[in-house]
């Protein structure tokens, strides 16, 4: 019977899609698996959204209201799968006192998506570059959406009641001890959802940022990641 | 017949029940799909909690009980293992002197659930989206557990005799070297089990959430996500 597995020891094309092949081993006989993530990247199905260098960045709100997210990311109401894979957001213009910032998942579990009102679209790349697919889900800034109960979002992150001068003071004051390092500023969230979080925005789910500042905007600037997948997969 | 068969997109090879060859790239190299997101995609991932304008719960008002449970993820008695993925919990409102914070894992090993009396249900959301499975866990507020043993449950984090001003004074004194960063938040727990604490809650085993604050209530705000699959 002929192996099932074939030793290489290079990365070089083996067949076509269709072609009926062995797997590869290496010299050592051990399987080398492409991460799934990878693979769809590969296939231009990773994309990743937010805002050029030189853009300016929205205002945010002044106070919470579940119907003005600042950035959502939202699936399709059809044909789609969306998985975030990874979150950023950095401030970048502070506001007034007290702020607030939260990321929530939307999902009204009824094959009933929360209405999409408006929004302005963000930088949306595809991860493989060249001229691939299209991007199919809204990444967007400034939005209206219909009104979300609690019932239908949970809170992943939040941070309330932040300093309202991280980056004035507290990031340039040695003394404090809190200066804003390059690897882990204070004025940054980082949110890698793959792989602690598995997340699948379909039927017009979304993943939302909420900021809530008085007297005067915050602003952040975002960095999403996610893969697109038919929903033939379900 | 083969057993692989190059691919380079993703589209359904067949319905279930069908025999077909597994993906490789054109490479040669295997495609996986990591076990947590294979279950996603079934409608076996939950994400629980509370609504961004959802009003926060009181913890403990009092030294600390077990059975005043502030936040549990638990088991159905049988029929299914819940598989924690991630844990956050989040303070939103200070409470009085040394709060204490707790994540246990509780469970008998002797097939006799650790009964949960009552307690509130948490928002639950498929993390599939669309009218997907309902979860069978419970993922519980403000509940009463029956009494337990040391030996029925490791505590898996705790900040016991935390201070009592983490939001109004420490969070905010740039002096002080502690404040109140976006990432890595002095007042936020974030603990992904995935993939360092492998655990399979079963029989009614559970994961308990407390924040005991004595004098005058903390509030906290969590975030569970776990995986459910059916009892082996």
């Amino acid at each position: 019977m002929a192996s099932i597995f074939e030793v290489r020891d290079t990365s070089a094309k083996v067949g076509d899609a269709g072609a009926l092949v062995a797997a590869s081993i290496n010299k050592f006989g051990d399987v080398p698996v492409m991460d799934w993530q990878y693979n769809l990247m590969l296939q231009g199905r990773v994309f990743i959204g937010g805002a050029g260098i030189e853009a300016t960045d929205p205002d945010g709100e002044a106070a919470l209201n579940d119907t003005t997210p600042t950035y959502v990311l939202r699936a399709p109401d059809s044909g789609y799968v969306v998985v975030p894979l990874f979150v950023r957001l950095q401030l970048t213009s502070e506001g007034g006192a007290a702020p607030d910032a939260y990321l929530t998942l939307i999902n009204s579990n009824l094959d009933d998506p929360i209405v999409y009102t408006s929004g302005t679209a963000c930088t949306v790349l595809n991860a493989l570059g060249g001229q691939r697919n299209a991007h199919q889900s809204k990444f967007v800034s400034t939005v209206t959406i219909a009104a979300v109960t609690s019932a239908q979002n949970v809170v992943i992150w939040q941070a309330k009641d932040m300093p309202d001068n991280m980056l004035s003071v507290i990031a340039v004051d040695p003394d404090g001890g809190s200066t804003e390092s390059l690897g882990d500023p204070i004025s940054t969230i980082e949110i890698p959802l793959f792989p602690h979080i598995p997340i699948a925005l379909t039927k017009g789910g979304m993943l939302a940022f909420y900021t809530a500042t008085g007297t005067s905007d915050s602003k952040y600037r975002p960095t999403f990641v996610w893969a697109e997948l038919p929903d033939t997969i379900l | 017949m083969a057993e692989f068969i190059v691919r380079n997109t993703v589209g359904k090879v067949a319905d279930a029940g069908v025999l077909k060859e597994a993906s490789v790239n054109k490479f040669g190299d295997l495609i996986t799909i990591p076990w947590q997101y294979n279950l996603l995609m079934q409608g076996k991932v939950f994400m629980g909690g509370m609504g961004i304008e959802a009003t926060d719960i009181d913890g403990q008002d009092e030294s600390f009980e077990e059975q005043d449970v502030e936040y549990c993820l638990k088991a159905p008695d049988s029929g299914t293992i819940v598989i924690p993925l991630y844990v956050r919990v989040q303070l939103t409102t200070e409470g009085g002197a040394a709060p204490d914070f707790y994540l246990t894992y509780v469970n008998t090993n002797l097939n006799t659930p650790i009964a949960i009396s009552t307690g509130t249900a948490c928002t639950v959301i498929n993390c599939l989206g669309g009218q997907h499975a309902a979860n069978e866990a419970k993922c519980y507020y403000t509940a009463t557990s029956a009494e337990y043993t040391s030996a029925q449950n490791v505590v898996l984090w705790q900040n016991k005799d935390a201070p009592d001003d983490l939001l109004s004074v420490v969070g905010v004194d740039a002096d002080g070297g502690h404040i109140e960063a976006m990432d890595n938040r002095i007042s936020a727990k974030t603990i992904p089990l995935f993939p360092h604490i492998p655990i399979g809650l079963a029989k009614g085993a559970s994961l308990n959430l407390y924040a005991s604050t004595q004098t005058s209530d903390s509030k906290t705000r969590p975030t569970f996500v776990w995986a459910e699959i059916p009892e082996l």
